[in-house]
């Protein structure tokens, strides 16, 4: 990205997230009013352009907490930059590991890029990975599929794909029979590809991020995950 | 030629015309006439505070305000810039500070939230 491409990008990226949070109810009105005011005001060039040159792409803030620049893949093969929010280590320490199954369609396109980006995006925060039927040698898949969902904190599911093989929705409606919170990612076409059809209507009803790009659903995904998380803890 | 009077009601007018407040016009004139006699005592305080009959002090601190330090900035000549350049740059240092802490609030903000995920 070009100096003020990057600039652009930062403030609209921090835009989403007052956006996303205040509508998810993360945010106070308050404070997404004092965030959106202060992104009108303040001139990011400088800020966007260590962020952009490092080769570490982190910037440590006062307090010890960090904004870590990483780089995701996209549906079509390319990359688009991404704002992690890391608190620091006192806030790390006390975070609790939580455990979430992944199920998406088995195919070489998707399991790179989306792999790739859950790691980025949610190891951080302690959310360990496991993937459905991880373990091919496993003799049972379908009980090692039950107990992995039995097993998770949560679930993250993608309907991506699944048209003529969705399995998918039978490791969703598992999570849902064992109550474990579950998110679902649906697909609804782009330049890439045809929307997957609807999800059935038994599944719907949980927290559902409908999405084109990678780019928009690891957006909304990463802003509703305080409120996810919150929820899980308090159930 | 003009007189003094004369030439300053005409400045009035003008300022008057673009909407210019009492307030803003008193504070613009009060910082180009510090600066003027900043200027023409190649930066010395004390030799200004007295040409303009106010304590050191009290120039000192009307020096500090941006405003007339911007105003100072522009007036001056390069080769006379023995105090201003180096507060220009304590402004210019206040005005990134300032930048730099509301920037760090706002990116709290960010990381606020994801404190309590995992």
């Amino acid at each position: 990205l070009a100096g003020s491409q990057e600039e652009e990008y930062v403030r609209d990226f921090l835009k989403t997230y007052f956006e996303e949070g205040f509508t998810n109810s993360t945010l106070s009105y308050e404070k997404y009013k004092q965030g959106m005011a202060a992104l009108a005001d303040l001139d990011l060039a400088a800020f966007s352009a260590k962020l952009f040159s490092q080769a570490t792409s982190e910037t440590a803030l006062p307090g010890g907490d960090v904004i870590r620049l990483v780089h995701l893949r996209e549906l079509d093969g390319g990359e688009f930059p991404f704002l992690l929010a890391l608190p620091g280590r006192r806030s790390m320490a006390r975070k609790q590991r939580l455990n979430c199954f992944v199920g998406h369609r088995f195919l070489k396109e998707i399991e790179g890029p989306l792999r790739f980006n859950l790691a980025h995006v949610l190891n951080p925060h302690r959310i360990d990975l496991r993937w459905s039927a991880q373990d091919l040698s496993a003799s049972d898949i379908f009980a090692e599929i039950v107990e992995g969902i039995r097993g998770a904190d949560m679930c993250f599911f993608d309907n991506y794909r699944v048209d003529d093989k969705p399995n998918v929705y039978i490791e969703v409606g598992i999570a849902y029979a064992l109550n474990v919170p579950t998110i679902l990612t649906e697909y609804q076409g782009s330049s890439v590809g045809s929307a997957t059809a609807p999800v059935p209507s038994d599944l719907q009803g949980l927290f559902r991020i409908r999405y084109s790009t990678y780019e928009e659903l690891f957006r909304k995904l990463y802003f509703g995950l305080p409120n996810f998380v919150g929820r899980i803890k308090r159930n | 030629m003009l007189s003094i009077d004369d030439r300053l009601n005409e400045i009035i007018r003008q300022l008057i015309g673009n909407g210019i407040t009492l307030e803003q016009a008193v504070e613009a004139f009060e910082g180009k006439y510090i600066v003027a006699a900043m200027s023409a005592t190649d930066g010395d305080i004390t030799k200004a505070s007295k040409a303009l009959g106010v304590h050191r002090n009290t120039l000192h601190n009307k020096l500090r305000s941006q405003t007339m330090l911007n105003g100072f900035a522009e007036s001056i000549q390069p080769s006379r810039r023995r105090l201003s350049s180096n507060s220009v740059r304590s402004a210019h240092r206040k005005s990134s500070l300032a930048n730099d802490k509301a920037l760090d609030d706002l990116l709290a903000m960010f990381v606020d939230p994801y404190r309590k995920v995992g």
